[in-house]
């Protein structure tokens, strides 16, 4: 299953430079940008990422590649899972780890990432990266690569737009629900989200009530139970794929 | 004789297009040849044999095993070339090659350098640069490497040159020499079928019209030439895609005897066909 996986690194290992590399170069940008935007700009960063590989297979054709070799389809399956997750962790890692390395070696950058990064923002986000990828592959392994992405944008695009349009039309209708939004009255609810870091606010809430581990623990039992489906479900799907 | 390959009432559906009742069987040591127009079920019946698509009902052996439940165990002792190649195409043929050959316990790296070299393979160059006769070079490269049993092959001589072809068509030949071996492709050049096939499995709309061996397709069938004053309904039925023209007719049949014992060798001519002639007159033949 690691060499399945690993040949999604050489397949996509130019854009996996290019996203390393745009993330040594942005670090900087935490002296400007909440955590919470920054996160947000890597955890895209990381779909990207983790969908090269699968934009690659789809334009080429190759999962018929895959499937004439002598390996067997749950392991096709969990490796495509296995990449992104590893593109995920690397992207995430590199992000964190180099902004330390700054903070460490040139201080007079006052990145000060320690004193900005939480435990719980940062499971937030990639736990949101997980989930995100385990809706899409089934999504990817039915409909194919480009008819998925495309239908994926554009519910996100519907929801998200639904989503601001229903909150605000609620905090109009009710000025009561201004105070438990805390949203100003500017009723512009996705940017408040970004600049108040309310986003991570909510886990912040429960990891400080129950502790980290436990928070830690159900985040991770949370994150697994999702895949687990996800996995299934793909399986399935994969099984009955005809190419 | 041991089946390498055994196919019974194969059966796949589409909304358009049916598979009926397929059944035929190559054994070892021998090269089937799968011909008929566009359309009329080859690459399916390939795609079901790697398990690419579903049947429907049916039953496929591969080395006496069936091949959805050994999928695995059969494709590790099969060579495949398709006739779209389904490699990276931005990744050097090395590379291409290195995702692949990982996955064969029995891949021989000499071996495939041999042909890498024999076929005038530059393995630096990237998929996408590649003519299509060189991407179909670097797929049987690939396919001859890894000590396949079966090698299955969807088109493989189409875009490739006369000079080439014909090294190929010796390669498979040589192949089979030691009986425990067997190739399996599809065509539309039934010239290369003509040079090295042993058994000859003719499809049309979904069915299969014969599976036999080519010498015995080549001698018991005809080609008929003679006056349209011979044609009736009794005499039609013993026709394949019969060609009406100004002086007469000619016409495909697997009853040379009858027709000569019927006519007399002074009413018609009857004369050898080709595979391509069996191809036209069957393609063109409503039944009869």
């Amino acid at each position: 299953m690691l060499r399945l996986s690993l040949k999604d690194f050489k397949v996509g290992k130019f854009f996996l430079l290019i996203n390393i590399g745009f993330w040594t170069i942005m670090s900087p940008a935490l002296l400007v940008m909440s955590v919470d935007l920054y996160f947000l700009l890597i955890t895209l960063g990381a779909l990207i990422m983790s969908m090269i590989p699968m934009s690659a297979e789809s334009r080429d054709n190759t999962e018929i590649l895959y499937i004439s070799l002598p390996i067997n389809r749950r392991i096709i399956v969990f490796s495509r899972y296995m990449s992104s997750f590893i593109s995920i962790f690397v992207t995430f890692a590199w992000s964190v780890l180099w902004a330390l390395i700054l903070d460490k070696y040139l201080p007079v950058l006052n990145i000060g990432i320690l004193h900005r990064i939480s435990l719980s923002g940062l499971l937030t986000f990639i736990f949101f990266t997980v989930f995100v990828i385990s809706i899409l592959i089934p999504i990817i392994i039915r409909f194919g690569f480009m008819f998925s992405i495309t239908i994926s944008i554009f519910v996100t695009a519907i929801a998200a737009f639904g989503f601001t349009f229903g909150i605000t039309y609620l905090i109009s209708l009710n000025k009561d629900l201004f105070s438990l939004t805390n949203q100003g009255e500017n009723g512009m609810l996705l940017l408040s989200i970004v600049k108040s870091k309310n986003l991570i606010y909510f886990l912040g809430q429960i990891m400080n009530r129950y502790g980290n581990t436990i928070s830690i623990i159900t985040i991770a039992a949370a994150m697994a139970l999702v895949v687990f489906i996800s996995i299934k479900i793909s399986v399935k799907l994969f099984y009955r794929k005809e190419f | 004789m041991e089946n390498i390959l055994e196919i019974k009432s194969l059966k796949k559906v589409y909304n358009n297009f049916t598979l009926k009742d397929v059944s035929f069987n190559l054994p070892y040591g021998y090269i089937m040849g799968l011909i008929g127009p566009n359309g009329a079920g080859k690459t399916t019946i390939i795609k079901l044999i790697m398990n690419l698509i579903k049947r429907n009902s049916g039953e496929i052996k591969v080395f006496g095993k069936d091949n959805i439940k050994s999928e695995v165990e059969i494709k590790s002792k099969i060579g495949f070339v398709y006739d779209i190649p389904p490699f990276y195409e931005h990744l050097s043929l090395s590379q291409n090659k290195a995702i692949v050959s990982q996955f064969y316990s029995d891949w021989n790296d000499q071996l495939f350098g041999r042909y890498a070299k024999e076929f005038e393979i530059n393995l630096k160059s990237k998929f996408k640069t590649l003519s299509r006769g060189m991407k179909m070079k670097f797929q049987l490269a690939l396919a001859l490497s890894h000590n396949a049993y079966f090698i299955i092959l969807d088109e493989p001589t189409s875009g490739l040159d006369p000079v080439f072809r014909r090294e190929l068509l010796e390669i498979f030949s040589e192949l089979i020499q030691d009986e425990k071996k067997a190739i399996l492709f599809s065509t539309h050049i039934t010239s290369d079928l003509e040079r090295i096939a042993d058994f000859v499995t003719f499809i049309k709309d979904g069915d299969i019209v014969f599976s036999e061996s080519k010498d015995l397709i080549l001698e018991s069938w005809g080609i008929v030439k003679g006056g349209k004053e011979l044609l009736g309904t009794e005499v039609e039925s013993l026709f394949h895609g019969i060609r009406k023209h100004e002086y007469g007719f000619e016409a495909l049949t697997p009853y040379v005897k009858e027709i000569k014992q019927k006519f007399g060798k002074t009413t018609v001519s009857i004369e050898k066909p080709t595979l391509e002639d069996i191809m036209f007159f069957m393609t063109n033949s409503n039944g009869g």
